[in-house]
């Protein structure tokens, strides 16, 4: 963890009316930080300013914000697309929505190759039966479009697509919130070992708390925009901040039938409390 | 008491010549005042078996006595059972209708039925489900995903069912939302007295809600589990 792969301070994102995000600085190396919150608290807001991909009239302003060494402040288009797919890649909530539904799998991982490296056409080939057994998947599947795979298929196309650059951070956002519970472990353990493999970053978004703490050595915790916690993933059973608690526990399960689950105090400030982890 | 008894259910669709057979001879039974849930994965014919309960889908074979009435296939229901069987339906962002306020949404069923002081009504059905009663003038994407359940919640509660059928009611939720649906759902099962029929992906939520519970597969039911089953944690999938 030496090296910072991102580094983020005194980011803001605004919007007419709104702040969507307030003030959020982390930092990223060579590991696994889930960034959890609720709908709402700017975690996907936060992974677009790292793409690049907010749209006006939302505003990006930071005090420091690169990745890789690249300031995403001053960074022209062309900076952009070179930095984009090999440098950071994203993975989207649903692939319903995010493929392109009259595209070919193998014409969708092809298209990220062709814009990002400079191959032959059976050197891409090559690269796409690698990446697509990578994923866990069969050649077969190239050939189909979208609407003809299951939702864990999808997922897992969508990964192919952000893996087949070899990038050095992968942003995951809900990656697993359109699949069924038994699916979900499986996608977030194809993507810590590919982490692994390719000794890539990832910054895991997510709403599920306990789902994402077994997968990630750091988890920040946002609320309405704020980083509210940050802790090592191991550290959360310990958990002071009332807020990361209610995360923590609010996951039910066969000991707490016929119990109430905690929730949240929407009511109260949740920033004026301290924390001795941070 | 059984208030739903379901034998050799089944429901076939047919499309382009090919027959699809979503659920093949389901039986069970769900008692009074009880939870029951049905566990499977997508595709398993879990929602098709609260379709057929709801009245919605009114193709399929078998016999059910829903309230100690039998109900036929091909008929659309009659009666009391329109007022004592609702549904509360997975998206929360799809089952309201867009360009209605949430005073029409909820006015409607009560305008159906013939009932009076129907804003009062309203009001108090936004209250029990922890909404404040200016949400009425509302329209649905004014509202978070978590008040979108409420409203749908409220909705089904307003004819006093004595059955309501939950068709994964917080998977499009967030954890900390889910948690407070969830409760919601326990308070107003003991303050009214309803029976929940309970359709879930989510192992833990089956265990956490339910009294009883089957797991499905390929249409069919499988295991059933009582309440020390579900505490063991076999209905979970991965296991089964």
């Amino acid at each position: 963890m030496s090296e910072n792969r991102i580094e983020v301070s005194g980011l803001n994102i605004d919007y007419p009316g709104a702040r969507v995000v307030d003030n959020l600085s982390f930092t990223l190396g060579n590991e696994r930080l889930a960034l959890v919150g609720e709908s709402g608290s700017g975690k996907s807001m936060t992974a677009r300013a790292l793409m690049g991909l907010v749209r006006k009239p939302g505003k990006v302003s930071a005090t420091q914000l690169n990745v890789l060494d690249n300031d995403l402040l001053t960074l022209r288009n062309r900076d952009w697309q070179s930095l984009r797919g090999n440098g950071i890649a994203m993975v989207l909530q649903d692939p319903r929505y995010a493929l392109n539904p009259v595209k070919s799998v193998a014409q969708q991982i092809d298209e990220a190759l062709r814009l990002h490296q400079k191959m032959s056409g059976a050197q891409r080939r090559e690269r796409i039966r690698e990446v697509i057994h990578a994923v866990g998947l069969q050649e077969n599947v190239l050939a189909r479009y979208p609407a003809e795979l299951s939702g864990g298929m999808g997922q897992r196309v969508m990964i192919a697509i952000a893996l087949v650059n070899n990038p050095k951070v992968l942003i995951a956002d809900e990656p697993t919130s359109a699949l069924d519970a038994r699916l979900r472990n499986q996608i977030l353990e194809l993507l810590v070992e590919q982490c692994e493999q390719r000794q890539m970053a990832m910054l895991l978004i997510s709403h599920d708390l306990p789902l994402v703490a077994q997968h990630c050595h750091r988890v920040l915790v946002m609320y309405q925009g704020q980083k509210v916690d940050e802790m090592p993933a191991n550290q959360l059973s310990q958990a002071t901040h009332s807020y990361t608690r209610t995360l923590w526990t609010c996951r039910p399960n066969a000991a707490t039938y016929g119990m109430m689950l905690p929730t949240l105090d929407r009511s109260q400030n949740l920033q004026g409390e301290s924390n001795g982890n941070r | 008491m059984a208030i739903v008894e379901v034998s050799n259910l089944g429901v076939q669709f047919s499309a382009k010549g090919q027959v699809k057979t979503a659920v093949r001879d389901a039986s069970f039974t769900v008692n009074s005042g009880e939870t029951f849930s049905l566990i499977g994965a997508s595709g398993c014919g879990k929602s098709t078996i609260l379709r057929v309960l709801a009245g919605l889908q009114r193709e399929w074979h078998g016999s059910i006595k829903l309230l100690n009435g039998a109900i036929k296939p091909g008929t659309r229901f009659q009666g009391d059972l329109r007022r004592n069987v609702q549904m509360v339906f997975q998206d929360p962002y799809a089952s309201l209708h867009p360009n209605h306020t949430i005073y029409r949404t909820l006015a409607e069923p009560l305008t159906i039925h013939g009932e009076a002081n129907i804003a009062a009504r309203v009001e108090e059905a936004l209250l029990q489900v922890g909404l404040p009663t200016d949400a009425m003038k509302r329209y649905p994407h004014q509202l978070s995903g978590g008040q979108r359940q409420r409203v749908a919640i409220a909705r089904a509660l307003l004819l006093r069912p004595k059955i309501l059928l939950l068709d994964e009611p917080t998977s499009a939720l967030d954890m900390s939302v889910q948690a407070e649906i969830l409760n919601l759902l326990n308070r107003l099962k003991l303050q009214f007295g309803m029976t929940y029929l309970l359709v879930s992906h989510d192992a833990d939520v089956i265990a956490h809600m339910s009294d009883r519970a089957a797991y499905m597969t390929n249409g069919a039911i499988g295991h059933e589990f009582d309440r020390a089953a579900l505490v063991r944690g076999e209905h979970r999938m991965d296991a089964a």
